[in-house]
């Protein structure tokens, strides 16, 4: 195809030497097999004063003569000085946002013969199976990712494919030294690449044609596909797509008759196709770049790359998001806790002489657990802060469950969820919260006890930390975060010293702006106070 | 007869609720109709009480298979990927059949939602991983199969279900078990469309559909929309349907597993590949292995669930 475009190119130019690197270009992309009475024998670069003789040949051709040349060049071809030619496989994307799938099963052996439309694997990815088929024939040569293989990267080399059936010997031994090169060759999705929109304008005529004899396994399938489709499309989304050089096609559209709408186009480069468009942009580039990069690391700073587990890489995705797109910002008050010391004490006195059963190693009401429960009747008090922005609208949450950080031994946070904190007392509060903690070090919770709540409470007080502002997690609008308690002296009027002691916790309110305004924040923590230092408020 | 097969846009219902037939029926449609570009077949559905696992998934994970034998509910694997679902009367299933040019999953899903809501008065979403969510509750999961010329996207919705048998039969204690690179469902909490407007039914939501089918495809005539009974082409879909009933393709084609089990305080991991015990690795002189090694995992489960309590 692209030798086509090359043909027709020679045609226009007139000087020698240009014709001369387009027809050699031409010829490292076709094989020399062409049965077209053009010259004697084959291609042949002109010399500076033959101008007239072999390629008037070639320059005398009709567009349909060029089109006939194109039916007899096979398809691209890699090859190299060592291997004979070959076809590159690599793993299909499937959609735009598509970046691993799994390669479950191969279909065919190595040296199995490839008729087109053969299916070469099973591919699954994102809730979909996929029987990925051959693009050409040839011979199944060299199988590079084995069946079973998980989180395989789009457009990573999976097989070769060679023409000839004795090639196959040649490639017992291949590897892949590629570094991740981007989808493009065997893409059997719709992109086409920007830079090449001009030159498709003059191959589509010759597109159309061709997508007739061959379906739509072609190397460059994109460019078959576009041309009978009229996208359609919002006037507004189509400038947005232009402005950023995004391809309709690969947006969905949600408007009337499947529309694409600028929501669509907006929602698209959210979605991460600047990842998919940074690869289809540079093109040849980022074969280099990533040697590059890898390179430069590797000069500048040794160090030791520790793989990003699948955890930590869903934690990095939504602190990034909540920071992103939450306007954080912060509220902090001190507590004086002495009230609650008393009521602990006097509670935890009443229960633990009634548990005379010895396996139950209760340590009694805890701080947090007060913390938890006033917490809770804040937000009860202050539904803006049990709520969570939702775009066209703020969803007020109808029970308070509360997230509550639990840093295990091993290191790992998690954030179990204990459910209608507002509606229980503070013993099952307690009694949950110590179960969570024991599931929570020998890492068995369950996907229940780790679902999103309404609010957050993290606390690295044990640290000696005195106070740290959170991040709001994306479902939620708030997050209390509790310091350590101190021991501090305060002015006090009615001591006779002048100061008292007293134990003091600082907590800071992390709020979302766009759904708690600062007095209601405010509020929220003049209320969680109120309960904290007059405990006997809790019950109103 | 033929006709079954016939091209444009247009809505069958089947008569059958047997999983195996259903199935079955599915794929034989999606193979053989005769696919034109911009046009949808909707097929609409529904099963016994039955457990329905994605294509690489491995059923002793993702549900309890003695209390499915117990129950008689059925267990059955389908062609497409993603997740388990529980199906029963009260769960409606949709599939969606284009030429593959036209697989677009989104576009389903916003359908649903945009009629639904509208008829409903709900507020249900489509999420990133392609589910239906009404507020934090998971309504709808997706999953599709893509062939050369045609794919299916198909998805449950949950009108009027009973979510107790649904808890309880996808609920696996071989979860923490079992090691391997199946894919693993992504549990959510489910919620009835019938529990948040109680006048949703099963019937109303498939007339729903039909109507707004035609519309969404822009085509005049309403009329394509048929009753089907998969009894009567039983000639054509006996293959399928004998392929997804079969052990082979219920446990065999699990992919490759280790399930590890405490004997007598010792970790046994039994390697499976196949359907078939190919290792078992632990303290030697405890198990018989002749007993295990070779044999089909399912057939042998219930006695490798007696070696563990031991």
């Amino acid at each position: 195809m692209q030798s086509t475009r090359l043909l027709i190119t020679a045609q226009r130019y007139s000087s020698a030497s240009r014709i001369n690197h387009l027809l050699r270009r031409s010829l490292t992309i076709s094989n020399s097999t062409i049965k077209i009475n053009l010259i004697n024998s084959t291609l042949s670069p002109v010399a500076l004063n033959l101008r007239s003789c072999t390629t008037s040949g070639l320059l005398s051709l009709t567009r349909s003569d060029l089109i006939n040349v194109r039916q007899h060049l096979p398809v691209r071809y890699a090859s190299s000085t060592t291997l004979p030619l070959y076809k590159r496989i690599a793993l299909p994307a499937l959609s735009p946002t598509m970046e691993t799938g799994t390669l479950r099963s191969w279909s065919k052996q190595v040296g199995d013969r490839i008729s087109e439309g053969d299916i070469l694997a099973e591919i699954e990815t994102d809730k979909a199976t996929l029987g990925f088929e051959a693009g050409d024939e040839g011979f199944l040569a060299k199988i590079l990712i084995p069946g079973g293989s998980k989180d395989v990267a789009v457009g990573k080399l999976c097989a070769i494919i060679v023409e000839k059936e004795e090639d196959i010997a040649a490639f017992k031994d291949f590897k892949d030294s590629t570094s991740a090169s981007p989808v493009k060759k065997e893409s059997l999705d719709e992109k086409t690449t920007p830079s090449d929109k001009t030159v498709e304008k003059e191959s589509d005529p010759v597109k159309k044609d061709d997508s007739t004899n061959t379906k739509q396994q072609q190397t460059a399938p994109t460019r078959s596909e576009i041309v009978n489709d009229r996208i359609l499309a919002s006037p507004f989304a189509r400038k947005l797509a232009q402005e950023r050089e995004i391809n309709l096609e690969l947006i969905e559209g949600t408007g009337p008759n499947g529309r694409v709408v600028v929501e669509d186009v907006e929602k698209f480069i959210k979605q991460g196709s600047a990842k998919a468009q940074i690869q289809v942009k540079k093109g040849k580039d980022v074969q280099t770049t990533p040697s590059k990069t890898a390179k430069q690391c590797k000069e500048t700073a040794a160090g030791y790359n520790e793989q990003v587990s699948e955890l930590q890489a869903a934690n990095a995705r939504r602190v990034t998001e909540s920071k992103t797109t939450i306007p954080h910002y912060y509220l902090t008050i001190d507590i004086q806790l002495d009230e609650i010391l008393k009521l602990r004490n006097k509670l935890n006195d009443k229960l633990t002489p009634k548990s005379k059963d010895s396996k139950d190693k209760t340590s009694g009401i805890t701080i947090k657990d007060f913390i938890i429960k006033a917490a809770a009747l804040a937000c009860k008090k202050r539904p803006e802060t049990n709520s969570v922005w939702m775009d066209k609208c703020i969803r007020e949450y109808e029970t308070v469950d509360i997230n509550v950080a639990i840093n295990t031994e091993a290191g790992v946070l998690v954030m179990p969820i204990i459910y209608n904190v507002d509606q229980k007392g503070l013993s099952i509060i307690n009694t949950e919260l110590s179960q969570l903690s024991k599931k929570a070090s020998t890492g068995t919770l369950n996907g229940d006890e780790l679902e999103m709540g309404t609010f957050t409470i993290t606390n690295l007080g044990m640290y000696g930390i005195t106070n740290f502002s959170a991040i709001v997690y994306p479902q939620q609008s708030a997050i209390l975060a509790v310091g350590g308690v101190e021991t501090k002296l305060l002015l006090s009027t009615d001591s006779p010293k002048g100061f008292r002691q007293s134990t003091v916790l600082n907590v800071t309110l992390s709020c979302d702006h766009r759904v708690i305004d600062g007095a209601i924040g405010a509020q929220w923590l003049q209320e969680f106070k109120q309960f904290l230092e007059n405990p006997g408020s809790m019950i109103l | 007869m033929k006709s079954i097969l016939r091209g444009g846009n247009r809505v069958l219902i089947s008569k059958s609720t047997n999983v195996y037939t259903n199935l079955a029926l599915e794929r034989y449609l999606a193979e053989n109709i005769k696919h034109q570009p911009k046009t949808r077949l909707l097929l609409l559905w529904r099963n016994q009480p039955c457990v329905v696992v994605g294509r690489y998934q491995n059923p002793f994970a993702e549900s309890d298979i003695k209390y499915l034998s117990e129950k008689q509910i059925d267990l059955a694997r389908r062609y497409s990927g993603g997740g388990t679902c529980y199906h029963d009367l009260g769960n409606l299933n949709v599939t969606i059949v284009t030429t593959r040019e036209d697989y677009n999953r989104k576009k389903n899903l916003h359908w649903i939602v945009n009629t639904l809501n509208e008829a409903f008065n709900l507020t249900l979403h489509v999420t990133d991983r392609d589910d239906i969510f009404l507020d934090t509750f998971k309504v709808t999961g997706s999953a599709s199969r893509l062939e050369r010329l045609y794919a299916y996207h198909h998805f449950t919705l949950l009108i009027n279900s009973y979510l107790n048998d649904l808890r309880r039969s996808l609920k696996s204690e071989d979860q923490m078990k079992i090691t391997s690179k199946a894919t693993s469902s992504v549990r959510s909490s489910v919620l009835n469309l019938a529990d948040r407007n109680n006048s949703i039914t099963y019937e109303k939501t498939i007339a729903l559909l039909i109507e707004k089918f035609f519309q969404w495809n822009n085509e005049k005539t309403t009329t394509s929309c048929d009753y089907i009974d998969p009894l009567l082409y039983y000639e054509h879909i006996k293959d399928f349907e004998n392929e997804l009933k079969s052990q082979k393709f219920l446990y065999q084609v699990t992919p490759p597993f280790v399930y590890t089990i405490e004997h007598e305080k010792q970790p046994i991991e039994i390697s499976v590949s196949n359907g078939i015990i190919t290792d078992i690795k632990g303290n030697d002189s405890i198990i018989d292995k002749k007993n295990f090694l070779g044999q089909l995992f399912h057939g042998v489960y219930h006695n490798i669930q007696k070696l563990n309590k031991t």
